[in-house]
């Protein structure tokens, strides 16, 4: 069997480059401005910014116009970039509290202090396709800019956000419906998955680090398992906000708490309604389920704060048991990284002819060794039946 | 064909021929009370799991003569119940209410309404989670066969053991049910509450999954069992004394509400009030008319 | 004339995985020392089988891996089907009433008779227990099916099992995982017999534990049967086991019965060549 391996591809892989530009560009209409990327696309670019673990939206504009809208590639070039920077100081932690609100809901109680903030959603818009935005134009714009600008002079905010919010969490806390926060917050910096490989057990914070730096519909996949069937979560959802949140370092003489600057963010907190009963004497509690990525990613919040209430239960062993592939942490985990997952599929189109050479041979010999199996059964009950007859 | 405020769609939005699918299995549902009928659950504009399932069946049978009440926990003005109303409202152009009483077709997630309904009406209920075995058995193939069979030990077990790990039921909603005295029936999110109230009632009941693509129906005066020990005997949310802080009514399902008051250290506290707000309204009204302080 | 004492009469079972064809039946059976037709690849588990059983006796099935034993038990389990033949049923508890042939029963009447009337042990564990249910419940599974309802007097009824099968009744809410393997065997006889079966099933309930394990499990086996008068078919590759415990054996060779007789009788005095061969290499 003759297999010829391909070589000397060098030419070959410059034309291939050639080939995806002049794909990109052979409508020969007016090519994208990153900026419109970032105002018109911001799911992409918030996407590509929470699975490639870099907060630069223009950065991340320009990877989505690269990988031509393809999600998983516009992060991988992101994570790629991101390798080139060096890690100056870890941020304060901040508490969602802090989040200047454009959004936040909360399904479990119909009124929550500070009440329940729509802000921008397409939840209960009926999804028909609108035809009214094909033929948008620089007037139409404009106009619809001038309502808001309206309602800005009126008192609205120029940035969509709100204001500052209590946290559902707390208020369940007061109420020792979920676990108390710990008397000492926890000071030491947090596992960081860029400069140390993840290892099981792992502490929250490398869980939660990856799954926050997830593929949006891995980690989907994997929450909607656990909450239909294979599994035994029921999430109800505490709080979901989405908005402006600051960000602080630690002044490095002074020590300081510094604000430079601020990211667009979705936080998630989810109650679940197994109790834990890891300690058979405490207090029967809801479980607490934390989600974040950057920009507005509420699909992937959410998913990934059922997530991490599943694990969270499986660990504690918790009246349920664990069950199910999204109760397996390892699993999860090593699993829901766009990028890698992605990457070693894609692996496969590499030559892979000495393997393959190798996998032919010993089929060869199974194929043989069955062959010769089954002639030499024959031959014996042959042999048998003739003896028996004589 | 009745005239559509918006032309370019169907009564209804889906096409008839769906909807007389839809209808056919509605039938079949309704001969075999509490089996879990599947049906093409078709695409609508409004996302999975929203209330697909309860939109398909309203549409198949509302009629242009119809009123229709849409709520969602109760609450007629509730973000969803709004907006399925307003879906059905623009392609149908029919009668909508806020009064059980006036409506014909009543759509609902979570609840029935607290003043008993009559046999000219139709309940139709969004249904999340179709199949009670799902919690001891989420392959369905398996699970079929097992109500094929009514093998429902297993699910027996699963409640002896809440009853010994947790001391008592510990399903909060979805509590399962056995359906004239055959199919286990999930009853979707609604409160313990109404579960009985599903029992031999006037009312024909219908429950649509969109998202898991089936229908199965309570068809009047049938009964419902919840499953429950003699021991350990099924219990409503009702606690003695409970009263609504709004109309004072004793005997209904109560939501709390955060309440704004600048008094208060938390800058306002919480009070519960029935969860089904028409009615909540009509007493409310009553009260004000008859000048009756509530109890 | 007296009334028979059988409980269940089987005959002219077969079960084939393969479409079969012209020559199978010259490649396969116990002469030729094959299962398999080499032309078709058609397995045969089980051919022609028949035997009888009678109230309160223990009918051993031995023969090696493959011979069709565990088939056959199967078939009398009502979990895998036969192609043909009869399981013809008395119920003991009304012994004037016709028999009836168990495999003409509907889905919905086999699996109601399988938990009232049948009980089973599997060699694993996991095939007959649900191991993310507590000791308690997997013992109460077949009581709840039976429509008790109320849990303190199945809890009562568990611990009796319980201490019947020689099982600390104080860990009747355990997790099975923390229970040896004779433990598990023990909680699954308790379980087999919470409905207080006429016919007990015991599929190589011995093979895989520790030898002193497996006299112990025995043992428990053999006072069952004698407090209870229990009828039990009985599957074992191990001539020991079935010698310890049944009366009558049959012994199976590529999917056929080979012989079938008073234990004793084939242990002393075995007639076909394969029982010879398997009596002489066992003592």
């Amino acid at each position: 069997m003759g297999y010829i391996a391909a070589r000397g591809g060098t030419t070959a892989i410059i034309n291939a480059e050639q080939l995806v530009e002049y794909l990109r560009l052979q409508g020969g209409s007016t090519p994208l401005e990153l900026i419109q990327i970032r105002d018109q696309l911001r799911h992409a670019v918030g996407r590509a910014m929470n699975e490639g673990a870099l907060y630069a939206p223009m950065l991340a504009a320009l990877a989505v116009k690269q990988a031509e809208g393809d999600s998983i590639e516009a992060s991988f070039l992101l994570r790629a970039y991101r390798s080139t920077l060096s890690r100056i100081m870890p941020t304060l932690p901040i508490s969602g509290e802090a989040m200047r609100c454009m959004r936040r809901i909360s399904a479990s109680f119909k009124d929550i202090p500070g009440g329940q903030m729509l802000g921008p959603s397409q939840d209960y818009q009926i999804r028909l396709l609108n035809n009214l935005i094909a033929s948008e134009t620089a007037e139409s714009v404009t106009a619809v800019l001038a309502a808001y600008e309206q309602l800005v002079d009126a008192g609205m905010s120029a940035d969509g956000a709100i204001g500052h919010f209590p946290k559902v969490a707390d208020y369940m806390r007061q109420q020792q419906m979920i676990a108390p926060l710990p008397a000492e917050p926890d000071t030491s910096e947090p596992y960081d998955i860029t400069r140390t490989a993840i290892s099981f057990p792992c502490p929250r914070s490398a869980r939660l680090q990856s799954l926050s730096q997830g593929d949006t519909g891995c980690l989907l996949t994997y929450a909607y398992s656990s909450v239909r069937g294979y599994g035994d979560a029921h999430p109800t959802l505490a709080e979901l906000r989405f908005g402006y949140l600051p960000i602080q370092v630690a002044h490095p003489l002074t020590g300081e708490a510094i604000t430079i600057g601020e990211i667009s963010a979705t936080e998630c907190e989810i109650v679940s309604k197994a109790h834990s009963v890891a300690a058979k004497q405490s207090t029967p509690r809801f479980n607490l389920g934390y989600g974040f990525t950057f920009g507005h990613g509420e699909v992937k919040a959410i998913s990934m704060a059922i997530l991490d209430s599943v694990l969270t239960q499986a660990k504690a062993k918790g009246l349920s048991g664990e069950s199910g592939p999204a109760a397996n942490e390892e699993f999860v985990l090593l699993h829901s990284d766009g990028i890698e997952a992605s990457g070693f599929t894609a692996h496969y189109k590499l030559p892979h002819y000495v393997t393959f050479e190798a996998d032919l041979k010993v089929l060869d010999r199974a194929r043989e060794h069955t062959t010769t199996q089954s002639q030499s059964r024959l031959q014996e009950i042959a042999t048998r039946t003739q003896e028996a007859s004589a | 064909m009745s005239t559509t405020p918006e032309q370019l769609y169907n009564f209804g939005f889906i096409d008839e021929d769906s909807k007389r699918e839809v209808r056919r299995q509605i039938l079949k549902a309704i001969a075999l009370p509490g089996h879990q009928v599947p049906f093409a659950s078709r695409d609508l504009p409004i996302a999975r799991g929203w209330g697909t399932g309860g939109l398909q069946i309203t549409m198949a049978i509302i009629d242009a003569d119809d009123t229709l009440k849409v709520i969602d926990q109760g609450d007629d003005e509730s973000v969803n119940a709004v907006n399925l109303r307003r879906l059905l409202q623009r392609t149908t152009g029919v009668t909508t209410t806020v009064d059980t009483t006036a409506a014909s077709i009543i759509q609902t997630r979570h609840r029935i309404p607290e003043e008993p309904m009559r046999r000219d009406q139709i309940l139709v209920l969004q249904v999340p989670m179709v199949d009670p075995l799902r919690w001891v058995e989420p392959n369905l193939e398996r699970a079929t066969i097992m109500h094929g069979e009514s093998d429902y030990g297993r699910m027996w077990v699963y409640m002896y053991e809440s009853v010994v790990k947790a001391g008592d039921l510990r399903i909060a909603t979805q509590y399962p049910v056995i359906v004239a005295g055959r199919y286990m029936m999930d009853t979707t999110p609604i409160p313990r509450w109404d579960v009985m109230r599903l029992h031999n009632a006037e009312a024909l009941f219908l429950f649509g999954a969109g998202r898991e693509k089936r229908i199965y129906a309570v068809p009047p005066y049938t009964t419902i069992e919840p499953l429950q020990f003699e021991d350990f005997r099924f219990k409503t949310e009702f606690v003695a004394g409970q009263i609504c802080a709004r109309c004072g009514a004793q005997d209904t399902f109560l939501t709390s509400h955060f309440v704004v008051d600048s008094d208060h250290a938390d800058g306002g506290h919480w009070r519960s009030s029935c969860s089904d707000t028409s009615f909540c309204d009509k007493r409310v009204l009553v009260n004000a008319t008859t000048q009756e302080a509530p109890q | 004339m007296t009334a028979p004492t059988w409980i269940l009469h089987a005959s002219g079972l077969n079960k084939q995985y393969g479409p079969g064809c012209p020559r199978c039946q010259q490649f396969t059976g116990p002469a030729h020392n094959n299962s398999q037709c080499p032309v078709c690849n058609t397995v045969y588990a089980c051919v022609d089988a028949g035997f009888t059983l009678h109230q309160g006796e223990v009918l051993g099935i031995v023969g090696e891996s493959g011979s069709g034993k565990s088939t056959l038990l199967q078939m009398v389990n009502l979990a895998t089907a036969a192609d043909s033949g009869h399981i013809w049923y008395r119920e003991p508890r009304t012994p004037d009433a016709d028999p009836v042939d168990l495999l003409q029963m509907d889905a919905y009447r086999s699996r109601h008779f399988r938990n009232d009337r049948l009980g089973i042990v599997y060699q694993r564990p996991e095939l007959g227990l649900n191991m993310r249910f507590t000791v308690g419940g997997n013992v109460a599974e077949k009581l709840l099916l039976a429509n008790w309802r109320h849990v303190g007097n199945i809890r009562t009824r568990i611990r009796e099992l319980m201490e019947q099968t020689e099982l600390p009744p104080e860990r009747i809410d355990d997790d099975p995982h923390t229970f040896s393997g004779g433990m598990l065997q023990r909680v699954q006889i308790a379980k087999a017999l919470s409905s207080s079966p006429s016919l007990l099933l015991l599929d190589e309930v011995t093979s895989g534990l520790d030898l002193s394990v497996q006299a112990r499990v025995l043992d428990l086996i053999r006072r069952i049967q004698w407090e209870q008068q229990m009828t039990m078919l009985l599957v074992s590759h191990d001539l020991g086991v079935i010698k310890q415990l049944a009366r009558r054996t049959i012994v199976m060779k590529n999917g056929h019965i080979v012989e079938s007789g008073l234990t004793d009788q084939i242990l002393e005095d075995p007639q076909h060549p394969y029982t010879q061969l398997l009596v002489s290499s066992a003592l």
